[in-house]
């Protein structure tokens, strides 16, 4: 006869568990699905490479034009380049557009479950704060990454086949390694910040807002101190410390520090190197050189790391009316 | 009835913590033109104010609006609070209009505090500040042509915001530096030229940066009437727009 | 066509030939269904269709195609409509940083109501349902069944004519199902056309006889319950009948062109019978209890309820 108290035994599973590894990648799954259903992020993704196409596009013109140069004598104006800073250019451009790929896919990570309750429902699973951490960090880091990365890398490879005669691997033989780890610090970063301030609202279009208006108002306070800059140097006097300082203190602004400390460069100004003499960069006025590395390592690390505690903090398991 | 419509819109707009964060930009903006003199000390206050002004003010109307604007009627329909407003006996039209109008005075309001925060900063004290007026005029006149246009926006577009931002700082930031006369295609240009902000030396640089600052050719007369045709255009597009589609919150729909 | 409601049986909302589409999907199919004072209950499965009808009454959607009329009125963005229709919608969200109190009266000035008259009506319909000294907190410290009675108060406020209310009683305790209710029925008395989607069929006996019953977005029955039930001739109403002697019973029944089956209890104290027809059953059942003295203890018809109508006519 049945009993009269229903069966409660699936309360205490007892079969076979999956290794604490698959419950983040689970989530992290779930994340990059979702973000790769969102049509937004392909031409973002294609603007982001698009310097690289259009490095692609001069070199090539510049190979065409040189066709009188006399054979086994070099082509003067590929000469001239410096192949690190069309990295650190490439990526520079590229920042607007992974800013926003990082709006679509990342601030509404947390927001958007806290709005709809999903943490109550993963929180109620075998699943720690911690796995949810790291899933919905890694839903955002490896999409940016990939983005960063893929065209990254077909551009070494392209100039790896083309212009060894150049100077492409001689000039840094460890640019390879130093691009590896460049194409994994906007993931990085963006992932961190935008979990942080994602965790911090219940609705995705606030955490848009907050991580927009973080952006642009750091991104034109940025602006302003490279008009400084410009103007001393226009006026021949030399630019304040601190304005060099200041210049990297934007969302992009820190990133690309850390593109010239990893790439080792102060970069030059896009294409100047059609006026430079032979591996010398081109006039450069707005090019403010590399950072204090110790500082900006260090603030890039202290606001990853920041950004996570808060999410750490605020990953609760309640439940959410506002 | 309209009363109400208006002061339960401003009330939700100047929430505090909606608001501070306007008035911290508002005294960076401050911090930044009191220490411009130090950053470049050859600097008359009024270049000092104009820089600050067309660099940060002005776009802090550009960004308000986006995150304002939006509010209007796209939060409505994500908090699904929507459905309270639309089976009232209220026009639609009248209550999109109405809602406008409280964010554009939020808006405006805050790029004006900007606007004295940046000029209290570069003069060191309220007067003195020749550019100040026509700035407020020019603020308070993007708050409108911004809002009118990111209205219509987030009634056509899902993730509306996110476009309006990206016109607001892409698009903005672009096109008054383009040749020819792809800047009369910028709010930002118009907004300008309403300033009347002078050449700030012969910095051409400078002002490329600054997105065509005092370069452009358009009158403030001409400037003053393709805004306000801007704004009648597409507060009207709106209107309709609002009155004729359904607003349901899509999650809701069976 | 008439033009005056009253003159039309006083059917307030009228559908001729509504459907809905989503994209590829029909919300709503080919309904034709007047709606008019009282108590009329929408039912219906998950999906069937029930929202779709309250926003297209609601004037928050407009029919793909047919006519839905209010008042003889289209009710999309009508503003006329709204003044005299009140909508308690299922969702359950707020501004959650207003008080109840705050949230019903913007909600009672924004239908037309004066500062004062709002904040009387605020007072009258709080009381009414129950919240009038709970109604200082912020929204987002009130429980479901709070949160329920502060729409139904916004509904209501403006003192219309028509209320819709959309699962109205999801998330209330029993007490609070049952104030809710009475509150109904009292609205009901007053002459208010209340329409009142749900799922809960026991919820709905409870309130009501008029039923509007959609399945899959199509209308499968609208009307009285009991009217329904006896139009449903392909599957006989099950009778209990209570007896002493329920093998005599038998004997006598078996007789009856309505029967179709007969079983005993096992309780042997009781028949269970199939009846077709089964008003004019009850009439010779009288006669044979007055005729052959049968004693009859008990009588019930166990499937003619709300459930049984549903069954048969969703196939469940």
């Amino acid at each position: 006869m049945a009993s009269p108290i229903a069966d409660l035994t699936y309360r205490n599973y007892d079969g076979p568990l999956e290794p604490p590894l698959y419950r983040w990648w689970a989530i992290a799954k779930a994340s990059m699905r979702l973000s790769i259903k969102k049509k937004g992020i392909y031409p973002l993704a294609f603007l982001s490479a698009c310097w690289y196409l259009l490095l692609l596009i001069v070199f090539y013109f510049i190979d065409m034009a040189a066709q009188g140069v006399p054979l086994g004598q070099k082509n003067p104006i590929l000469q001239q380049i410096i192949w690190k800073d069309q990295f650190l250019n490439a990526f520079g451009v590229s920042q607007l557009a992974l800013f926003i790929i990082a709006l679509l896919i990342g601030v509404g990570a947390i927001a958007n479950d806290n709005r709809a309750n999903a943490l109550l429902v993963y929180l109620s699973k075998p699943v720690t704060r911690l796995d949810y951490l790291i899933g919905k960090w890694l839903g955002i880091f490896v999409p940016i990454t990939l983005i960063v990365g893929v065209p990254m890398l077909v551009f070494f490879g392209y100039c790896t086949m083309s212009y060894q005669d150049y100077g492409f691997l001689t000039e840094d033989p460890r640019l390879f390694f130093k691009l590896l780890l460049l194409m994994l610090v906007p993931g990085f970063f963006h992932a961190s910040v935008a979990l942080g301030i994602s965790s911090m609202f219940n609705q995705g279009r606030l955490a848009g807002a907050a991580y927009a208006g973080l952006y642009f108002m750091t991104y034109f306070f940025s602006g302003a101190m490279k008009i400084v800059h410009i103007a001393s140097s226009e006026d021949g006097g030399t630019t304040p410390p601190i304005v060099k300082t200041l210049f990297y203190c934007s969302i992009d602004g820190l990133q690309i520090a850390l593109g010239k400390l990893i790439l080792g460069t102060d970069g030059s100004d896009p294409f100047s190197f059609a006026q430079a003499g032979p591996g010398r960069r081109g006039p450069n006025i707005s090019v403010i050189p590399a950072p204090n590395p110790t500082l900006f390592i260090g603030a890039f690390f202290a606001i990853c790391i920041l950004s996570m505690f808060i999410a750490w903090t605020r990953i609760r398991a309640v439940e959410v009316v506002a | 009835m309209e009363l109400a419509i208006f002061s339960q819109a401003i009330g939700e707009y100047l929430r505090p913590k909606r608001v501070l964060p306007w008035l911290v930009l508002g005294g960076i903006c401050a911090v930044l033109a009191f220490y411009w003199r130090t950053l470049q000390p050859r600097t008359l206050p009024v270049e000092q104010y104009a820089t600050v002004s067309s660099m940060l003010v002005f776009r802090i109307v550009a960004l308000a609006s986006a995150i304002f604007t939006t509010a209007i009627i796209s939060q409505e329909v994500e908090q699904r609070t929507i459905v309270y407003l639309l089976t009232r006996p209220v026009p639609r039209w009248k209550l999109i209009l109405i809602r406008y109008l409280a964010s554009v005075i939020v808006v405006g309001v805050l790029g004006i505090i900007g606007a004295l925060l940046t000029s209290l900063g570069a003069f060191r004290g309220m007067g003195g500040n020749p550019l100040l007026a026509k700035d407020l005029q020019a603020l308070m006149m993007g708050a409108f042509a911004y809002g009118a246009l990111f209205l219509f926006v987030s009634l056509i577009f899902n993730r509306a915001m996110l476009w309006c931002l990206i016109f607001a700082f892409g698009w903005e930031t672009a096109v008054p530096n383009m040749p020819g006369s792809m800047n009369n295609l910028s709010i930002l240009t118009y907004m300008q030229a309403i300033a009347e902000h002078p050449a700030t030396q012969d910095q051409s640089k400078v002002v490329e940066l600054a997105g065509a600052l005092g370069t452009n050719v358009i009158s403030a007369d001409r400037a003053w009437g393709i805004l306000i045709g801007l704004v009648v255009v597409m507060l009207a597009l709106s209107a309709w727009w609002f009155t004729h589609f359904e607003y349901v919150p899509r999650e809701d729909a069976e | 066509m008439d033009q005056n409601p009253s003159r039309r049986g006083g059917r307030l909302i009228n559908l001729e030939n509504v459907s809905r589409w989503y994209g590829q999907v029909i919300g709503l199919n080919d309904v034709t269904c007047q709606i008019g004072p009282g108590l009329t209950a929408l039912l219906g499965m998950n999906g069937a269709g029930k929202s779709t009808l309250m926003r297209l009454i609601s004037g928050q959607l407009r029919p793909t195609t047919g006519s839905l009329t209010i008042f003889d009125m289209s009710p999309f963005g009508n503003p006329e409509v709204y003044r005299r229709l009140g909508y308690c919608p299922e969702i359950d969200n707020f501004y959650e940083h207003y008080s109840g109190r705050a949230f019903v009266n913007f909600l009672g000035r924004l239908d037309g109501l004066s500062k004062t008259e709002s904040k009387t009506r605020t007072e009258e319909v709080l009381q009414m349902v129950g919240m009038a000294d709970r109604a200082d907190k912020r929204i987002a410290g009130y429980s479901k069944g709070m949160r329920q009675r502060i729409k139904l108060a916004q509904a209501m406020i403006h003192n219309p004519e028509i209320i819709l209310l959309d699962e109205p009683l999801n998330g209330l305790d029993p007490v609070g199902r049952r104030e809710f209710i009475d509150i109904l029925a009292y609205l009901a008395e007053q002459g208010k056309t209340i329409l009142v989607s749900s799922h809960i069929l026991f919820e709905v006996e409870q309130m009501t006889r008029s039923i509007l019953l959609l399945h899959r977005g199509r209308l499968m029955a609208s009307g009285d319950l009991r009217v329904i039930r006896s139009l449903i001739d392909k599957h006989p109403h099950q009778v209990r009948i209570e007896t002493d002697e329920p093998r005599r019973a038998a004997v006598l029944l078996s007789g009856l062109p309505n029967v179709v089956s007969m079983r005993f209890e096992r309780t042997g104290t009781a028949l269970q019978l199939e009846v077709r027809e089964p008003d004019e059953f009850y009439d010779r059942l009288a006669d044979i209890v007055l005729q052959d003295g049968l004693k009859v203890t008990g009588f019930t018809s166990p499937d003619n309820n709300l459930e049984s109508v549903f069954k048969y006519l969703v196939g469940g």
